[in-house]
């Protein structure tokens, strides 16, 4: 099930936002984005800075005005209503808490703004105070705790409100990597236990992948690809999401012929490949990049496995690093492929192949992608 | 220590090297040291002479500035006997509260306008707030002393009577006040975390609020600081005063030229010396506010 | 983030009313107002009672250019410029001194001690300057019994007066701009270039001194244009020949009541002051 719940919580159409720039160009951040996030799903906007998922989080946010399209929250239109009328709230990138507010002021302030009762809200401070585990902190001001406590503080204020939609913005950037792990299991453990959506906004594709259970790629105020993140890392649709997520070795080919749920393709040293295109049939003479990722190809020497796709080189260079060895090995025609291997047996293939040995590389069919973008 | 643009690469490890070598040997002072010491207590007394001598005769049981006579205190009580100088203190002090209040919110508002938003004719704006700022006080009175005489023409007109007096005074420094408090607040809005507004909207405060609960309190500093420079302006000022008063508004700016003008009375080294105080007890409360803001 | 590019929201249009409204406003009416009727009544006539007479001329402004007048002016410059010159020639080497002092917080309390005569009353300072170097003050009286002289001197209303009063309300103006400056050089570029064989003089011309230019500049201009436009000093301390366009205006007010040619001499001062402004501006001059 790729999200755990059917009611759309946000749905974009159309959407698009436009600046001036400096020299009077016309510059579009969002360029009419379409995307439907569901309920209690956790989903991520990835890409890289500047693709426009910043943007797109503050426009949902009601911090920014759309130059055109539509918002809308759980059925209700909201692209017109400023930010205070929206039922969400946000985690800033910088935590944006108030300096001259002690910690229970900070994050009662979103009860306060909507008139709650004073005893309602010191019973719903202290109960989010200990879901983010800082409950005998909320006399201390802003500027005495650490960055991940204030980023916790943040979170709180906002998750106290019961917002229908949690937005995220880049909120584990300023943090180290050990405390950025810690709380990204956080997170993930939170989101469940609190059962609302949450739309994080990152530049991390590892944090993408093991948090979310869906994916938005962006690049240049476009959304290139939507999915799982186990279909976004096997089965990416454009090159760029290949190349952004992870590692992808891309070969120049031609298409040769079709056949059942394959497709072949020459490569440039004049090797023939067997893609699993799922029985897309591309036509002949087509320009493509044959994508596959450095682990799916194994490297070896002595007999040749009875696969389609195995092919001779000779080992340029390698790199070891621990638990993996990357192996970059040159095939027929300058066809450079980089493979890497888990170091699982120590007389494996990391006591065999030297460098300049010819060896041989294989994958399987499947593992391999045509990419026409 | 403090950095400019200039290039770095003068300042290479190797350059360090030689610079700490000189810097730990032993300098004596040279004859350029002792001369700029020197030049620099000349200015300090130059600087405090004035004062020190207008503070210290009025203390002088006599008359006149050229010798000392003995301690007396008989200008001070002079001074607290005087009625004109009395009514010119009142006045003054309505002016300066009023036109501060006014100036302070009509400026926080602006500040807050300008710094936000963008918008066509901000740049206009930008300079229309600058120029009482840069005008000379001469020229601003002039301006101002024909509006208002125009404006009692064309309002009699209408059967209104309306002459110079404490409220063409207050006009006035209005005026010039808003200008000089808008500066002070918007250098304090620069430094402004604006990512602190989006946050309280985003906690469902609306513009009002979000300034009540989170800029005001943050800006207050300069607010205040802003509004102790007006008042001390409007308190000091002379030029423009002169010009747009008329009979019984005499500010005590005012009363001193006419005191200076008729003649050197000791009660005015008097009134200088608490005036001096005041001055130095304003000056010194603003310092402690901006210190606060830190 | 940019500021917002994009058309406003219907509540931000309003918001931007009630925040920049009142002022706009305001000043429109007491500040652009004004300054447009003292333009018009600069080409107006003055009648013979001294009343407005509508009719148009130019002829205040080629008044203007009657030598008597001509003089003013030219005596305002150069008493200006003069001004501006003791300013800098006095404040660099104080400026400099402070700048240099090891202690922040002794720069600091000693930057507050400079300034604290400076936020008093203008007029009181000035009147000071009566007080002092009046025939029966003290410097006159500190001299004769030095036995220097025997007659006290008529130091008051005259150039020299009007210039002491001027540099003494000025200078705090030369000072700031010019400490803040020499404070942000990094003085580990004058130790360079000792080590490059410069001696004290050659590093002090060629570091020191350009790098202090933006602070020279800022300083100048600070000093000139107020005074240029200066009324209180000529007034309290100079004498009849020492007539500058702030009294010539004030004269033509509220003495001769030709307000048309007072509104001339405003209008042209206002240039002036506009025109030095724009060229510091112009020359890339930070915002005050």
């Amino acid at each position: 099930m790729p999200h755990p719940s059917q009611q759309p919580a946000v749905e974009l159409r159309d959407l698009i936002k436009q600046y001036v720039d400096p020299n009077g160009e016309v510059v579009a951040a969002v360029n009419q984005i379409n995307l439907t996030i569901y309920d209690e799903e956790f989903f991520s906007l990835l890409g890289p800075s500047g693709c426009g998922k910043t943007t797109t989080l503050r426009m949902i946010a009601g911090l920014d005005v759309p130059t055109s399209g539509t918002i809308t929250l759980f059925g209700e239109d909201v692209t017109d209503k400023p930010a205070y009328r929206r039922p969400v709230n946000t985690v800033f990138q910088r935590y944006a808490l108030f300096p001259h507010m002690n910690i229970r002021d900070n994050v009662a302030f979103g009860l306060r703004m909507r008139s709650v009762p004073k005893d309602e809200i010191g019973d719903r401070v202290q109960a989010v105070l200990k879901l983010v585990r800082l409950e005998k902190m909320g006399d201390r001001r802003p500027s005495q705790l650490s960055g991940g406590q204030q980023q916790r503080v943040a979170l709180a204020r906002a998750l106290v409100n019961e917002p229908e939609v949690l937005l995220l913005d880049e909120p584990l950037g300023a943090l180290d990597l050990k405390l950025r792990q810690a709380m990204q299991e956080e997170l993930k453990r939170i989101q469940q236990e609190v059962g609302i959506c949450f739309i994080y906004v990152t530049h991390d594709q590892e944090e993408a992948l093991t948090m979310s259970d869906r994916i938005a790629v962006m690049n240049d105020g476009n959304i290139l690809q939507v999915d799982r993140p186990y279909d976004l890392y096997e089965e990416p649709k454009t090159r760029f999401v290949a190349d952004f997520i992870g590692e992808t070795n891309f070969i120049n080919a031609v298409v040769m012929e079709n056949e059942g749920d394959c497709t072949q393709v020459r490569l440039a040293g004049g090797q023939i490949s067997h893609v699993d295109t799922e029985g897309k049939h591309l036509p002949k003479e087509l320009p493509v990049t044959l994508a596959i990722r450095p682990e799916k190809i194994f490297v070896g020497v002595g007999e040749r496995p009875q696969v389609l796709n195995v092919f001779e080189g000779i080992v340029k260079n390698i790199v070891y690093f621990g638990t993996d060895t990357y192996y970059d090995v040159a095939l027929a025609g300058d066809v450079m492929i980089t493979a890497r291997q888990q170091n699982q047996d120590y007389t494996g293939t990391a006591a065999t192949v030297a460098k300049d040995e010819p060896v041989y590389v294989a994958w399987r069919a499947h593992n391999a992608s045509l990419l026409t973008e | 220590m403090t950095s400019t643009s200039t290039s770095t690469s003068v300042t290479s490890s190797a350059h360090r090297a030689v610079v700490s070598a000189v810097k730990s040997r032993p300098r004596p002072r040279s004859l350029s040291e002792r001369l700029l010491t020197a030049n620099a207590w000349l200015i300090f007394l130059f600087f405090y002479a004035p004062i020190l001598v207008l503070v210290i005769f009025s203390f002088n049981s006599g008359r006149f500035v050229s010798q000392w006579e003995g301690f007396s205190l008989q200008w001070y009580s002079r001074l607290f006997q005087d009625a004109a100088i009395g009514l010119a203190l009142r006045n003054s002090l309505i002016v300066a509260t009023v036109s501060t209040v006014v100036s302070t919110v009509l400026a926080t508002l602006v500040a807050v306008g300008m710094e936000r938003f963008s918008f066509q004719g901000k740049t206009a704006m930008d300079s229309l707030l600058y120029l009482p700022i840069i005008i000379p006080d001469i020229a601003m009175a002039v301006m101002l002393i024909l509006f208002f005489v125009q404006a009692g023409q064309a309002l009699g007109l209408f059967g209104v009577r309306f002459s110079l007096g404490l409220g063409t005074v207050i006009l006035a420094h209005i005026a010039f006040n808003v200008s000089f408090v808008t500066v002070t607040v918007r250098a304090r809005l620069a430094n402004f975390d604006r990512s602190l507004e989006e946050a309280a909207h985003d906690l469902y405060a609306d513009e009002w609020a979000t300034f009540r609960y989170v800029t005001l309190p943050l800006i207050m500093p300069g607010v205040l600081a802003g509004a102790l420079l007006a008042f001390t302006i409007s308190l000091d000022d002379f030029v423009i005063t002169f010009f747009t008063s008329g009979p019984g508004s005499t500010t005590l700016p005012l009363r001193i030229y006419s005191m200076v003008k008729t003649g050197i009375t000791p009660e005015l080294n008097a009134l200088s010396t608490l005036l001096l105080v005041a001055s130095m007890l304003l000056v010194l409360a603003s310092l402690l506010l901006q210190r606060k803001q830190q | 983030m940019s500021t917002q590019a994009t058309p406003l929201r219907k509540h931000e249009r309003w918001l931007l009313g009630i925040l920049v409204g009142p002022s706009a406003l305001y000043l429109l009416v007491l500040f652009v107002i004004p300054l447009l009727i003292v333009l018009v009544y600069s080409f107006l006539t003055r009648g013979t009672y001294g009343q407005i007479v509508w009719e148009f001329t130019l002829q205040n402004y080629v008044r203007v250019f009657d030598p008597l007048y001509l003089g003013i002016l030219w005596y305002s410059i150069l008493m200006a410029g003069l001004n501006t010159l003791l300013c800098l020639l006095l404040s660099y080497p104080f400026a400099y001194h402070l700048a240099r002092v090891g202690n922040a917080r002794t720069r600091n309390v000693l930057l507050t001690l400079v300034m604290i005569p400076f936020w008093t009353n203008f007029l009181i300072r000035t009147y000071a300057w009566r007080v002092i170097l009046g025939t029966d003050g003290p410097l006159n009286g500190a001299l004769m019994a030095l036995g220097v002289i025997e007659e006290p001197l008529s130091l008051l209303f005259n150039n020299g007066a009007v210039i002491v009063g001027l540099v003494y309300g000025y200078m705090p103006f030369m000072v700031l701009p010019l400490y803040a400056a020499i404070e942000r050089i990094d003085f580990s570029l004058v130790e360079a270039a000792n080590d490059l064989y410069a001696n004290g003089r050659a590093a002090f011309l060629r570091v020191v001194l350009p790098l202090s230019m933006p602070g020279i500049v800022a300083g100048s201009i600070l000093v000139f244009i107020p005074s240029l436009g200066t009324f209180v000093t000529t007034d309290l301390l100079g004498g009849s020949k020492t007539v500058m366009i702030g009294n010539l205006i004030q004269s033509q007010f509220l003495t001769s009541r030709d307000w048309p040619f007072g509104s001339a001499f405003s209008m042209l001062l206002m240039a002036a002051v506009l025109g030095a402004t724009l060229f510091y501006f112009r020359k890339g001059g930070r915002t005050l």
